[in-house]
């Protein structure tokens, strides 16, 4: 009978002990995963805001063309200036109403009077924003109103870092948690089993031999459980990443690349399988002495 | 497989399980070991599959010294031993063919080869029938055959047998000393068998160990030896 045949059979006489061990570990590598993908997500936001620094400023209304190109020249004479983007009322009123072609009651009484124009201004270094928005903050006889990302990147910066924090110590008090049971179901199973390995050993068994059952089927556990905890998070991902994606348009916050979850399951796997094997490793290392 | 034990002795605590015990069995040899309970028999089986490691002396298998430094000495021998317990000690989940090919996958030979070895023992003890069967499925002389069959199958130099009669009626008794002793006689493989079954012990002419008190109170060979040496001196006398 051959190890694997062996470990089977250990499998198959106590298959509640089994299911709780898969159960476990399934458990885990499904919070490993979301939060894996919950984690890539939040990077997603934060990235589309931090590489693309903008400011816009609204001007107040009445302004003549000589103080907007004044304003304009002030403005490229800051270092890092990627574009300037000057937006007239009228262009505004277009932006607005093709942002809300599908809402007609919306764009009925709208008209290039009440929508400010502004410019904005992308840059190459975040840190220039700041100096523009103290500078243009001042002048408040042209200007109207600043909106800066500034806030909203360490508002996300604080969330991201949340997620990622809570996340792993979420995985790791569950990785634990299954590290303990596995190691302890293999030690119930030892002690089921002390006849068989007396028996064995007595028959001339190497440790080694009596030990392999128990270790392939720590494993065994292992790739089990990170299959199903994949698995359903995948088939999640599949269900629901559409309806999340339009929520959080234009930013794709469940990616779609498969190259992604081919790496998170290969991850989930070996991950799996290591923690399975130290489990119960430890548990036949403790229990198995004669 | 010769057996040499030189002034051995074990101890558990304040008792004395064994008290320099000098022996030797010489391959091919069948050798009862007999005595009250509490005599040290068990103990001296358990000294030479290594379950016990002496408190003093020394133990040659076939002049590999068992102890238990040297563990992979004791796999490599243990192998090589044919072990029959008086309560069986066959695997309770596991049905008479798997018990006997746990044995021959422990020794490390290839599955085609375990499964012509499990059918030859099978049929040797005659459990075809049962083969299938879980040892809670078996009478006591069915277990006792089947613990025989994996002894038998790695092909042992030495069979260790712990009371194999102690449940069994006399019927079954004898049957499987039968077998036994044919084994000894056709594949010279050393037997070392305890019991306290008179009846089987005077029908063969084997050599008998009587112990006492963990000590060797009288071994049949060498009585032989003396009523031989007696019988030339006394005729040399006489001439």
């Amino acid at each position: 009978m051959t190890p694997y045949k062996n470990a089977w059979h250990h499998i198959r006489r106590s298959p509640f002990q089994s299911l709780v061990a898969i159960s476990v570990m399934a458990i885990s590598f499904f919070c490993l995963n979301t939060f894996a993908v919950v984690s890539s997500g939040m990077t997603s936001i934060l990235n589309y805001f931090e590489t693309k620094p903008e400011i816009t400023i609204f001007l107040k209304d009445g302004l003549d063309k000589s103080m907007v190109e004044s304003l304009q020249s002030e403005l490229a004479n800051y270092p890092n200036i990627r574009e300037i983007k000057f937006i007239s009322k009228e262009k505004a009123l277009a932006l607005y109403k093709e942002q809300n072609k599908n809402s007609p009651m919306l764009t009925e009484m709208v008209t290039s009077s009440i929508l400010p124009a502004s410019f904005e201004v992308s840059v190459s270094n975040v840190k220039v924003l700041e100096q523009i928005s103290q500078n243009f903050t001042a002048k408040t006889s042209q200007v109207e109103e600043i909106i800066y990302q500034k806030d909203i990147i360490e508002s996300l910066l604080s969330w991201t870092n949340f997620i990622r924090k809570t996340g792993i110590i979420i995985v790791s008090v569950t990785s634990i948690l299954t590290f303990l049971i596995i190691s302890i179901i293999i030690s119930m199973k030892i002690t089921n089993r002390k006849d068989e390995i007396s028996i064995s050993r007595l028959l001339g068994a190497s440790k080694f031999y009596v030990k392999k059952p128990f270790i392939i089927e720590g494993l065994f556990y292992g790739l089990i459980g990170g299959f199903i905890g994949f698995t359903v998070n995948f088939v999640l991902v599949l269900i629901y990443s559409n309806q999340i994606n339009v929520f959080f348009n234009p930013i794709i916050f469940i990616t779609q690349n498969y190259q992604y979850y081919l790496a998170l399951f290969a991850i989930s796997e070996v991950s799996a399988s290591f923690i399975g094997y130290i489990s119960s490793w430890y548990g036949v290392r403790r229990y198995i002495k004669y | 497989m010769n057996i040499i034990f030189k002034h051995v002795s074990k101890s558990f605590g304040a008792i004395n399980a064994l008290t320099d015990i000098n022996l030797e069995i010489k391959s091919g040899d069948f050798v009862f070991i007999v005595g009250p309970s509490g005599a040290g028999k068990s103990s001296l089986l358990k000294i030479i599959l290594n379950q016990y490691d002496p408190t003093s002396g020394e133990v040659f298998l076939d002049e590999h010294e068992i102890s238990s430094k040297n563990k992979k000495n004791i796999e490599v021998i243990r192998k090589k031993i044919g072990v029959i317990f008086q309560d069986y000690q066959l695997i309770t989940d596991k049905t008479v063919e798997e018990n006997i090919a746990l044995a021959l996958d422990i020794i490390g030979l290839p599955p085609l080869e375990i499964s012509q070895r499990v059918e030859k023992v099978i049929n040797q003890v005659y459990l075809n029938s049962r083969r299938h069967l879980f040892p809670s499925q078996l009478s006591g002389g069915e277990l006792q055959r089947a613990a025989l069959a994996r002894a038998l199958a790695v092909e042992p130099k030495l069979i260790l047998a712990d009371e194999p009669t102690g449940n069994l009626d006399a019927e079954n008794s004898w049957n499987l000393i039968k077998l036994i002793k044919d084994i000894n006689e056709q594949s010279g493989v050393t037997i070392v068998m305890t019991t306290h079954n008179m009846d089987i012990i005077q029908s063969l002419d084997k050599r008998i160990i009587t112990m006492k008190n963990g000590q060797i109170s009288s071994d049949s060979i060498i009585i032989k030896k003396k009523k031989k040496l007696k019988k030339k001196h006394t005729s040399s006398k006489q001439l």
